[in-house]
């Protein structure tokens, strides 16, 4: 009896290894990939400028869709950085999701608007809208004031009142580089099959801001905002980057994506009842496109940045990765049927496992693995020095991986000017290996748990965080 | 000539340097600025003598900026010699300059003597 | 411990190279910076060409060079903007260029064309390299390279680049009308060349259709009302019932812009009624455009459309027609409401 459990045991440790060894190099197979499409994507960038495009007529014209929800302390600031942004045939669309605080009559005094005349036509389902509001001050102004939905139907409500030709979807509390839209058309310049965009999200916190313009980029002052740091360098980067290089890119954060409004429309905007609209988004188009034959591209960009503020708290941290974790596992549930589909491409045979397997079970397999070794350990089926061993590489190779990913970043896009903020960025890609690393499994395996129990709730306070 | 108070709008970065080296070579105090929103601050407070105003600008266009400041009764546009300078020179746009205030209308691209001696001419009156 | 030592090691590397990359961006700054004071003293003529000809030996980011004289370049002209060649004629910039042109990279080969299409002047040998270069798959390089062969080509060259390049299916529309925009402004006050080069395109049989009517539209672009007889002749030749849409609604947009009244017979009985919604709506806007007293009541029927873009354009075609009070127009689809909302955008708008 003991000589089996000692033998599944074994097994077991085998399957952890193999794992940790398939994680690992797929990390480091993307890392590599997304090092060329950084590099190429700026080349494309310098020959952009040095042509005559960005001078044409025939840009793609654009909606900015800000929801905004009891935002009133920020609301006027994030509201003037869109206003400013370089690009010439553009409205901003503030849609205030029936916010309890002043949000919108903040944004009538500073604006100075006036109730408006505007035609909705109700092409996407969502919640009504009481009034629009324009501002003679600033033309290309636009509030929507509707009863409240969820960020998902406020989007919606956008999509129906703009009349652009893409839509761009912010958080109001995330703040945009100038030449942001530009550098996003870029995409949508250089192939016209192109019906979606995502750039970099960065931590704001720790930055300087003025007129909602990043004047001075440092790292943040806390330890969980430095953590995060690291986390969405390497993410962004690295993750999305290298998806976008296999032309198979999942995500487009829901802070920070441009998309052809149309085909939006088409697959008939965002879903209401779950919490990772964003994703969710981005596999329906593919999957639409892919169903109907219709040639199309879905881009990641490594060079124009949002600058959006990261949770300060460990609790918040915590709700906002539970959340995503069921956003990631509803997506993947909704979307099973395209899972080792071969109608699907690279997007059935390595994106969906590869989430599904690295991504999601990530936490089960991590937290059990750490289990059925101590457990191994205690029963000698292992020996210290093995244990020890396995230990040291796991963790070592996770340090690598972090640090690579701060260091390329640093290589190829160069955002933090001071050599310190790179040293402290590296020590803290070292330091989440221990303890940050286990407590993120274990609320993504809380977010899968709460997931199968069919929690669809958004938690509290962080609803503006969202990504 | 009199030294005056000189105020650039103007987004590309180049054309701005180069207006700004010229100007200041002939003695003039000169500030330059590339966001809407921050000259109609910097208009307000500083009241410079010349304003030199591009069209297209991040935050806030030229018209939009001498229709707020024609808007605003504490503030009288007068005071301010507008040229603007704009790559947007159709016989509608530049109309439209005139009637806000502007006193020259620069289309671009502009030979840099001509130029000069347009807004000499303004000072001088 | 074998991975203890690579991982030291990796990290060193990454560390000394970043900090290589640091020490270099830093030189490359310093370089933009000065070169920029130096461009403006330059142009402003307080410098001479043989003192940026001794600055240029050294190395010199040329890139950076490149976008400082093309955004100069496109604000100024007279004295300043000759200046501004003679730097881009300068040996040394010329022979940087030279050498990318014939690298095999195709990035850097992109950069080399847009310096040749900037320049007054290229040597034979270099044009002939710019003209094969246009038959390249790699869309920016071939846009790249036909921006230079329509700019310094001979006719039959430049007529053959963008031949290719509106064949080039990973060219966007952006790119292929920048080019035109570019050969225009090559040609004298008539473009009677330029038209020739276009309205053959047109005629050609394989052109997808979505590039004809992008050509059509171009025409409108640049304001070549001369093609008007073309633009008609060709209308009148199209096969009414096989025509694809997006032809026909560059040819009813860019002939009612061009005010060729005679399309409004067909807007009226064809265009109005079409399965299409592109040019229904269209062919609304061509009305509100000629304002003909008989479309009057095609637009009334015109606003129960059943897609809104339709009754939209529709609406705001009715509102252009100087004795038409907008609160008489009346519609069985759009409730009071919300006609009431459309109106209010529509003549809030004008």
């Amino acid at each position: 009896m003991t000589g089996l459990l000692i033998e599944i045991l074994l097994v077991i440790n085998i399957l952890v290894f193999i794992y940790f060894l398939i994680v690992n190099g797929s990390y480091i197979t993307l890392i590599i990939l997304s090092y060329f499409q950084v590099r190429d994507s700026k080349e494309k960038e310098n020959i952009f400028e040095l042509s005559g495009l960005f001078g044409t007529t025939l840009y793609p014209s654009a909606s900015i869709l800000a929801p905004a929800f009891n935002e009133e302390l920020s609301i006027i600031e994030s509201t003037r950085s869109l206003l400013n942004l370089n690009f010439s045939d553009y409205e901003v669309i503030v849609i205030n999701d029936g916010s309890k605080d002043r949000t919108l009559e903040k944004l009538i005094s500073h604006f100075e608007l006036k109730e408006m005349e505007r035609h909705v036509p109700f092409r996407i389902d969502t919640a009504p809208i009481k009034a629009i509001y324009g501002s003679r001050k600033h033309p290309n102004l636009i509030v929507v004031d509707k009863e409240n939905g969820r960020k998902a139907d406020a989007l919606n409500a956008g999509i129906n009142v703009s009349r652009k030709d893409l839509i761009f979807a912010v958080d109001s509390d995330s703040l945009l580089e100038a030449n942001v839209l530009k550098k996003m058309l870029i995409a949508f310049t250089l192939d016209q099959e192109t019906i979606a965009v995502g750039g970099v999200v960065r931590v704001a916190n720790g930055c300087t801001f003025r007129h909602g313009v990043v004047e001075k980029v440092s790292v943040p002052k806390s330890v969980i905002g430095r953590i995060q740091a690291v986390e969405y360098l390497r993410s962004f980067l690295f993750g999305r980057t290298s998806w976008d290089y296999l032309d198979s890119l999942l995500i487009i954060s829901g802070a920070f994506g441009v998309f052809d409004r149309e085909m939006v429309i088409r697959v008939g905007g965002y879903l209401h009842d779950t919490v990772g609209e964003d994703m969710e988004l981005v596999v329906r188009m593919h999957r639409y496109c892919r169903d109907h034959d219709i040639p199309y591209k879905i881009r990641f960009l490594p060079e124009p940045v949002c600058w959006t503020e990261v949770p300060e708290s460990w609790s918040a941290l915590g709700r906002q990765r539970n959340r995503w974790q069921r956003g990631l596992a509803d997506t993947l549930f909704r979307h099973r049927g395209m899972f080792m589909n071969p109608k699907y491409g690279r997007l059935g045979f390595f994106a969906m496992p590869f989430f599904l397997f690295v991504e999601l079970l990530s936490p089960i397999i991590e937290l059990s693995g750490y289990l059925f070794f101590t457990a191994s350990l205690i029963l000698g089926i292992i020996n210290w020095p093995f244990f020890l061993l396995f230990f040291a590489v796991c963790v070592l190779l996770g340090v690598v991986m972090s640090m690579l990913a701060v260091l390329l970043e640093e290589l190829t896009m160069k955002r933090y000017e001071r050599v310190n903020d790179v040293l402290i960025l590296t020590l803290y890609a070292f330091l989440e290996n221990f303890g940050y690393r286990q407590i993120h499994s274990w609320w993504r395996l809380r977010g899968l748990i709460d997931f199968l129990r069919g929690d669809k709730q958004w938690g509290e306070m962080t609803r503006k965080k969202t990504f | 000539m009199s030294q005056k108070k000189i105020l650039i709008v103007e987004d590309e970065e180049m054309t701005a340097r180069l207006l700004v080296y010229r100007l200041k070579a002939l003695g003039h105090q000169v500030t330059h600025l590339s966001n809407g929103i921050d000259a109609l601050d910097f208009i307000r407070e500083h009241r410079p003598d010349v304003l030199v105003l591009d069209v297209m600008l991040p935050g806030m266009s030229g018209f939009e900026i001498l229709e707020n400041l024609n808007d605003q009764e504490s503030f009288d546009l007068s005071d301010v010699n507008v040229i603007m300078l704009s790559t947007k020179s159709r016989p509608d746009d530049i109309a439209r300059g005139f009637n806000l205030g502007a006193l020259e209308y620069v289309p671009k691209p502009f030979k840099m003597e001509e130029f000069l001696l347009r807004l000499n001419r303004i000072i001088a009156d | 411990m074998l991975l203890a030592v690579m991982t030291v090691a990796i990290l060193s590397l990454a560390f000394f190279s970043r900090w290589r990359l640091a020490r270099r961006e830093e030189k490359m700054d310093k370089i933009g910076e000065r070169l920029g004071e130096l461009i403006i003293s330059y142009i402003s003529g307080d410098l001479s060409i043989e003192f940026i000809r001794q600055v240029l030996k050294k190395r010199m980011d040329y890139i950076v060079m490149m976008k400082m004289i093309q955004s100069l370049g496109e604000a100024l002209e007279g004295k300043e903007e000759e200046r501004l060649q003679e730097l881009m004629d300068l040996e040394s910039v010329r022979n940087h260029f030279l050498k990318r042109l014939e690298s095999g990279n195709s990035a850097q080969q992109a950069k080399a064309c847009l310096y040749f299409s900037r320049k007054r002047l290229v040597k034979e040998r270099i044009r002939k390299t710019l003209v094969s270069l246009t038959l390249e798959s790699e869309p920016l390089l071939a846009y790249a390279a036909s921006m230079a062969v329509v700019v310094h080509g001979r006719v039959e060259e430049k007529a053959e680049a963008l031949r290719t390049s509106i064949y080039h299916e990973g060219l966007s529309d952006m790119a292929i009308s920048d080019l035109f925009v570019r050969f225009t402004k090559q040609g004298d006050e008539y473009h009677q060349e330029e038209m020739r080069v276009i309205t053959e395109l047109i005629r050609e049989e394989s052109l997808p259709s979505k590039r004809k009517a992008l050509l059509i539209r171009i025409l409108d672009e640049l304001d070549y009302f001369h093609s008007v007889d073309f633009l008609t002749r060709f209308y009148r030749e199209l096969d009414q019932a096989n025509a694809s849409p997006p032809v026909l609604v560059a040819l009813i947009h860019v002939l009612t812009k061009f005010g060729v009244e005679e399309i409004l017979r067909d807007v009226h009985r064809i265009y109005a009624v079409s399965d299409d919604v592109r040019i229904r709506e269209t062919a609304a806007w061509s009305m509100g455009f000629f304002l003909h007293p008989e479309s009057l009541p095609i637009l009334k029927w015109m606003i129960n459309d059943q897609d809104f873009r339709v009754r939209f354009q529709a609406v705001t075609s009715l509102c252009n027609y100087p004795d038409i009070k907008p609160e008489q127009i009346r519609s069985v689809v759009i409730g009071e409401s919300e006609m009431a909302e459309l109106i209010g955008e529509i003549t809030g708008r004008q």
